[in-house]
């Protein structure tokens, strides 16, 4: 009999054959090895992973406990993957079950009563799990644990909650076998090893799907030019609705829910024809379950959609993917060309839709990665102490644990192999006295060690608060968006929500809606029949930077004897549209090139401007250029406004001396030494690390968001993280909480390994000095994001002064 | 120190989130929330107690540095009175005893059966609302807003915003020509935010109190 007899049946009656990489990962998990699966999206993953543990269940007539953990991160994927798992099980003594946020209490229940053979669960689900005392009993018959979306969770905090857990698994199961599985990844080995414990090695698992992306970019016409900057893209909308077909599903992507609101309101005008639906984010998760359903039977021919459909989300693929703008990264453009139907003998297309002229040098930069294979590079996570603090709270609530053993187990994890004892004991100290500074914290309890020295819990008040707010994952503060008679809409941020006054017009899932009132919380709404949209819902969306492994490219897009690759279809049009853009460009200033910086200099009312051209991505200039201003204040005192995009960096000055200045001292600038203090002097680190301490307080458990449906009785509690922040920078300024939200800052927000990498790379090229009459093609963008992306390095009293001018208009 | 007229009396709006009658010797403020910082603490989540030490020594500064004969604490004195440990109410008094200064205090939402505790702090507990001077002392502000009144309870905050860029500071806020509310005495406090444009708000900011409109401090 061969190997797998009970799995290949199973393969068999469905009418397919198993995949040489499914067979190969059977293999290695029946020979208890490790592996990382790499494999795209709705390719037979879940099988490759599980099968061959069903296999396993197949031949065991009776029920054996929990044997596989299925951690996945989005609640939304567990309803199929549970489908793909139980099918080959039905009839066996085996089930498959799911626990996340959503199950209710008589599920969580029976799933603790009698534990299923296969589990899947969320990383906080397992948190809570590990924090019963039933715990060992549960997954003492554990033998592998497979982590799906491993690309995703390993960059994040809920990565490092994942692996902690592990951690705390393998005391119960010490042989357990651990399966990732993950997107195609730039360096597979370094994230198998950020999910394996320290010392253990596995193979990397390599679906042989490859499949070549076309490319086609949308052409202008006479009528309809695509403008030389913008975001919307709604010149081209004629022909993009040209391109969609009834009865075929076209799946349109775009950057931002403002951008997906803009084009789905549009395209319902033009294709009333079509059955459109949208997709994002901030819907309520009933919208966006019939959109995934309507996905899934084929019912809807064009879905406008944003990255929250890029994720897990299953569906059978679709005829036709659209790209509005830039996808800002390789990873993402082949993400979402996977969800194109694959035809024998076709390679999937993606259809571009530039929103500015410079987008096509983006396009053409991105054909150039997809021939390198250049992916970007994904950095696992590195140990962050407040991920820590919650996981050692919630293992204290499963038994009370000794400090040696517990160190011992936090370095199996590779994100936490270099956590020194220091640190570790100011961990302790922090739990125990609320600091480990000598700051009086006389009332503080949490932890505290036991007689024989082990660390216990101290009240059940704390045990339930900390149940009730495990976890990671921190949105932005949100209201509901409610229609008067109580129809729930989704979520928009809180900020967004507290900018509309009563009457005002925006359009949210689709509809015109004006605002009536907030209420507890709630934004009440009723839909606008006439008026304007006062403003454009301008609510983030999240922002996505260029890859940097993308804005490397698009300086050689400029340079005119590259060729476009030809997997752009239309790399003729393509090619002649960016030597059109490189010779207006070079006529008006120069196109930049390796080995110098483009830098263009020209006076306006405004004052006189100096733009840099690094093409080192947002994230790193929006701290390069302040620390330019920073340190060009050593020389000569300076009032710069600064702007940066993904390009470039511009310095406005009312004088040309400071500029001056900046060119004879291009170099001295760019030092290495004391990047962070004088990060800290240029952008008012303070209050960017205040914001950035919601998250770190909320996993840390200073903030408590309330039991459900209890609000009251922790309104002694409540207390806003920025108020935490206050109190604590003002008293406690060394509080490893603190420290941590600095560092969060400064890796996360301003990419501190690149800048430094930029910085390095920067000096070794001259400036390529540019005297402009008027702004060049690549200054455009910079200098209408201007009203939008301030960056301010005035005193208080200024700032003060500017902002009340208005008043005595 | 910034000049403020309400209801026909001058006043001087402090930095340390007083407000000083100078004729009388009145010192007016709301909202000390004393032993917020511990229940904060019994809770696992770490404010440290020298908020609180700090909130007391600025009280102390105030009385001692304007020589007020007279205190109003306009409510929520305590935070959570069934959390008050003896030891705390010991260490309270020390500050409130041994001034020359009388205090009465009105009692807020925070301080339900907190009147012997007051007490206790050598506080003279007066009924919401109290006559002062033509104008009335209370804790919650008046919804009907009939006769002058000044006020704690909503921890005002005063917000300066511009396209690009904003600034929140605690502030005394007069929204009605009959409402002076008094800004959170403790540090340790949030609060609505009034937008600088629309109510006259006068800031507590690094650089001193701004009265509205004004944007150097006098």
């Amino acid at each position: 009999m061969s190997q797998f007899a009970s799995i290949r049946d199973y393969f068999q009656a469905q009418g397919f054959t198993p995949f040489t990489f499914q067979e190969t990962a059977w293999s290695l998990t029946q020979a208890s090895k490790h592996q990382l699966i790499q494999c795209p999206t709705g390719s037979g993953k879940t099988l490759a992973a599980a099968g061959a543990w069903i296999d396993d269940l197949l031949h065991q007539p009776k029920s054996v406990g929990l044997r596989v953990l299925y951690i996945t991160p989005l609640r939304a994927m567990t309803r199929d993957i549970e489908r793909a798992l139980a099918a080959p099980l039905e009839g066996s003594a085996h089930m498959v079950l799911a626990r996340n946020g959503d199950s209710t209490a008589s599920e969580r229940a029976r799933i603790m009563r009698k534990p299923p053979a296969i589990l899947m669960i969320t990383p906080e689900s397992l948190s809570v799990l590990l924090a019963s005392t039933k715990a060992p009993d549960i997954f003492k018959h554990l033998r592998g644990c497979i982590v799906d979306e491993w690309h995703d969770l390993m960059v994040s905090k809920r990565g490092l909650q994942t692996v902690l857990c592990l951690a705390r698994l393998r005391q119960y199961a010490p042989n357990l076998v651990i399966t990732g599985i993950s997107a195609t990844l730039a360096d597979p080995e370094r994230a198998l090893q950020a999910l394996l414990p320290v010392g253990e090695t596995g193979q990397i698992t390599r679906a042989e799907i490859a499949r070549e992306i076309q490319l086609r970019v949308i052409e202008d016409t006479e009528s309809a030019r695509i403008p030389w900057a913008g975001h919307l893209g709604l010149t081209l909308l004629k022909e993009v609705a040209r391109d969609c077909v009834a009865g075929e599903t076209t799946l349109l992507f775009a950057n931002t829910r403002n951008q997906a609101e803009q084009w789905y309101q549009a395209l319902s005008i033009v294709r009333a024809d079509l059955n459109i639906a949208l997709h994002h984010g901030s819907l309520a998760s009933e919208a966006r379950n019939a959109v995934e359903t309507g996905l899934k039977d084929g019912t809807l021919d064009l879905v406008v959609a944003t990255s929250a459909l890029d994720l897990g989300v299953d569906f059978q693929a679709v005829e036709r993917i659209i790209q509005v703008g830039s996808p800002r990264s390789v990873s993402r453009l082949i993400q979402r060309a996977g969800r194109a139907r694959h035809r024998p003998g076709a390679h999937p297309t993606v259809t571009l839709v530039p929103t500015n002229r410079l987008h096509l040098h983006e396009y053409a930069a991105l054909a150039d990665a997809l021939d390198d294979q250049a992916l970007e590079p994904m950095q696992p996570a590195r140990g962050s102490l407040d991920v820590l603090l919650q996981h050692l709270v919630t293992l204290a609530l499963q038994t009370p644990w000794e400090p040696n053993a517990m160190l011992a187990e936090i370095r199996q994890v590779d994100a936490y192999r270099n956590l020194s004892q220091e640190v570790f004991m100011e961990c302790l100290t922090v739990l125990e006295k609320g600091s480990h500074s000598l700051t009086e914290y006389s009332a503080y309890q949490k932890l505290k060690p036991n007689a024989s020295g082990r660390y216990a819990v101290t009240s059940l008040q704390i045990a339930r608060r900390h149940r009730m707010s495990i976890g990671t994952i921190v949105s932005h503060a949100q209201v509901r968006v409610r229609m008067r008679r109580g129809q729930s809409l989704g979520h928009i941020e809180e900020n967004f929500a507290g900018r509309l006054r009563p009457g005002d017009i925006f359009r949210f899932a689709g509809r015109r809606l004006a605002m009536i009132r907030l209420e507890d919380g709630d934004l009440i709404v009723k839909p606008a029949a006439g008026g304007r949209v006062s403003e454009v819902p301008r609510w983030t969306g999240g922002r996505l930077p260029l890859s940097q492994t993308l804005a490397h490219r698009i300086e050689r897009a400029f340079d005119r004897s590259t060729p476009v690759s030809p997997r752009v279809l239309n790399a003729d049009w393509l090619s002649s549209a960016l030597q059109k853009t490189a010779w207006i460009q070079a006529t008006l200033s120069a196109n930049p090139e390796a080995d110098s910086v483009l830098c263009e200099r020209f006076r306006s009312r405004d004052g006189s401007h100096l733009i840099l051209y690094p093409f080192s991505g947002w994230l790193v200039h929006q701290a390069l250029g302040p620390l330019l201003a920073t340190r060009l204040a050593a020389y000569t005192p300076a009032t710069l406004t600064i702007t940066v995009n993904d390009y470039g960096i511009e310095l406005l000055s009312p004088t040309e001396e400071p500029l001056d200045l900046l060119v004879t001292r291009w170099t001295d600038l760019l030092h290495t030494d004391g990047v962070i203090s004088d990060l800290d002097q240029a952008l008012n680190l303070t209050e960017i690390v205040r914001r950035q301490f919601r998250t770190t307080a909320r996993i840390a458990g200073l903030i408590f968001e309330g039991y459900p449906g209890k609000q009251k009785s922790t309104r002694m509690l409540q207390s806003s993280a920025g108020l935490l922040f206050d109190v604590l920078a003002e008293h406690d300024p060394d509080h490893i909480l603190l420290a941590q939200a600095k560092r969060d800052v400064l890796e996360d927000e301003f990419d501190l390994p690149r800048l430094m990498e930029t910085l390095t790379s920067l000096s070794a090229r001259p400036l390529h000095l540019c005297a402009l009459k008027k702004p060049s093609p690549l200054a455009l963008p910079l200098l209408i994001e201007r009203l939008s992306a301030r960056l301010s390095t005035e005193r208080l009293q200024d700032r003060l002064q500017r902002m009340t001018e208005a008043f005595n208009d | 120190m910034t000049e403020l007229l309400f209801a026909g009396e001058h006043f001087v709006a402090r930095a340390d989130r007083t407000l000083f009658h100078p004729s009388s010797q009145t010192l007016f403020l709301s909202d000390l929330h004393l032993g917020k910082a511990q229940v904060f603490q019994a809770a696992g989540i770490p404010v440290t107690d020298a908020s609180e030490h700090q909130d007391l020594a600025r009280l102390d500064q105030a009385i001692q540095d304007t020589g007020a004969l007279h205190v109003w604490i306009l409510g929520d004195l305590f935070h959570q009175v069934s959390c008050i440990q003896a030891c705390q109410i010991q260490q309270w008094s020390s500050h409130f005893q041994t001034h020359t200064a009388t205090a009465q205090v009105i009692l807020g939402n925070h301080d339900r059966s907190g009147h012997a505790l007051a007490e206790q702090l050598g506080l003279t507990v007066c009924p919401e609302p109290s006559q002062w001077n033509g104008i009335q002392l209370a804790h919650h502000p008046d919804p009907n807003r009939h006769a002058p009144r000044i006020a704690g309870h909503i921890h005002p905050q005063v917000q300066f915003k511009s396209a690009s860029d904003h600034l929140v500071y605690p502030c005394f806020a007069i929204p009605h020509s009959h409402e002076l509310l008094l800004p959170a005495f403790t540090g340790f406090s949030g609060g609505p935010r009034f937008d600088a444009k629309q109510t006259s708000c006068y800031a507590i900011t690094p650089i001193g109190v701004l009265p509205p409109g004004k944007m150097t401090p006098r």
